[in-house]
């Protein structure tokens, strides 16, 4: 069973190093965030199956990570492929379009 | 560091989709020149946030009757304007927070702004409106007591039937002193110099009024109190002889002028002049020494010091400011 992971500033880039990710940044006090958190938990299973690993990072929390990529607005998620960003989305984005970017 | 959170969900509108981090304008006052930057800042497309300060619509706000602000065939109160002044940058679209900034970053492409709350704002442009505060005497701690004012609006209604002081000089201190003559007994108007000044209708007014005695060239040493702290009397003297009186008084209004209330700026590196006020490096333009900070009013304005003036500079503050956004890069630059 796939699982939403939550990353923090400690581990980040050891963690994403490898692989695709799939990164959600939110904050629990934007209404689109909490909508784009919906899609990613019920889309989980299709996203997972392209072989990503899905993970959200919050920006209240995690000040420094927002920072270091420079994220202005949320959600923004970023695609990471083997500790490189690749895409960046800002503002909620359906479930076939983060599937087709995940390919 | 925490980012404001709950107030924001309900403005961006037109970006349904997504909740910026990062404000393009924070505006600090929300008297005339912070309103009139939040309306054209607002309508050049952006979303300011108009932070009120300590005294939400400024100085103006403690002002009865405003009868030379253009637009008003009737005489208008302080309060009214700013109220519908913040109405209308709300409406526009300005976000108005009732902060106030504690501790600030100017000179850097981000600025920062730490709020009394301990939240943290940052922003790419910042409008300094911040006004002004009222002059203290040089003697302010022989002048104590419940009974020394600041605010005629405030607290002349304590006086209804009394005697008092005022003590100042020009036309804020006449206006004052015109509106506690319409409440009070007797108003003694306590003026340092040879004569009076200010706009010569307060001037004719106030000299007319029955409830007015005017000591020119005379200034206040001292309150003096009874045994329950209540004001008997105030030691005066004459600036040109020396010579000291007593005059009975209930109550002591100061009216001194303003100055800048520019102690927010200390080590941020706004360049000021050398009476405090916030420098504009090129005027007519609003912009001060520092990329993105613009500044506007009464902070900025030791000649004129008039609501009018203010807003003016605020909207110049509000293009200018929209200007400068307009210039950055579309990807702003870190923190």
């Amino acid at each position: 069973m796939a699982e939403i992971q939550h990353l923090t500033a400690e581990k980040f880039q050891e963690t994403i190093a490898q692989g695709t990710w799939l990164v959600d940044f939110w904050a629990t006090w934007c209404g689109p965030c909490r909508m784009q958190g919906k899609i990613l938990k019920d889309g989980l299973e299709e996203l997972a199956a392209t072989g990503a690993q899905i993970a959200q990072v919050n920006v209240d929390e995690q000040a420094g990570l927002a920072m270091r990529f420079n994220v202005l607005s949320i959600p923004t998620l970023l695609v990471f492929r083997d500790g490189q960003k690749v895409k960046e989305f800002v503002g909620v984005q359906q479930l076939s379009t983060l599937l087709d970017a995940l390919k | 560091m925490p980012f404001l959170g709950e107030g924001r969900q309900a403005y961006y509108t037109d970006t349904p989709h997504l909740c910026p981090m990062m404000e393009d304008l924070v505006i600090l006052g929300s008297g005339p020149a912070g309103c009139a930057a939040a309306i054209y800042a607002a309508r050049a497309g952006y979303r300011p946030i108009l932070l009120a300060g300590s005294l939400p619509g400024g100085l103006l706000t403690q002002t009865p009757k405003i009868e030379n602000y253009p637009g008003f065939p009737q005489p208008v109160s302080g309060f009214d304007l700013m109220d519908a002044m913040l109405q209308q940058a709300e409406r526009l679209g300005a976000r108005l927070l009732f902060h106030t900034a504690r501790e600030v970053t100017l000179d850097t492409p981000v600025k920062t702004l730490v709020l009394d709350d301990g939240s943290t704002l940052q922003s790419r442009a910042v409008i300094l409106a911040i006004g002004a505060r009222h002059r203290q005497p040089e003697n302010r701690g022989k002048l104590q007591g419940k009974n020394v004012s600041f605010c005629a609006t405030c607290d002349g209604h304590f006086y209804k039937g009394k005697t008092i002081a005022l003590a100042g000089n020009g036309s804020a201190a006449l206006n004052e002193a015109l509106f506690l003559c319409g409440l009070v007994e007797r108003l003694h108007l306590l003026v340092p110099a040879q004569e009076l000044k200010g706009p010569q209708i307060l001037r004719e007014r106030l000299l007319q009024h029955p409830a007015l005695a005017l000591h020119l060239h005379t200034r206040v040493l001292e309150t003096r109190e009874d045994e329950a702290g209540h004001m008997t009397g105030l030691l005066l003297q004459d600036t040109s002889s020396g010579e000291t009186t007593t005059l009975p008084a209930q109550g002591l209004f100061l009216a001194l002028g303003f100055e800048p209330d520019t102690a927010l700026l200390e080590k941020t590196g706004v360049a000021l002049t050398p009476d405090g006020y916030i420098k504009r490096v090129s005027p007519p333009r609003t912009s001060t020494n520092l990329a993105g900070v613009f500044a506007a009013g009464d902070c900025t304005d030791p000649i004129y010091k008039q609501a009018v003036i203010a807003a003016a500079t605020g909207a110049m503050a509000g293009m200018d400011a929209a200007e400068y956004l307009r210039s950055l890069p579309p990807s702003p630059p870190q923190p």
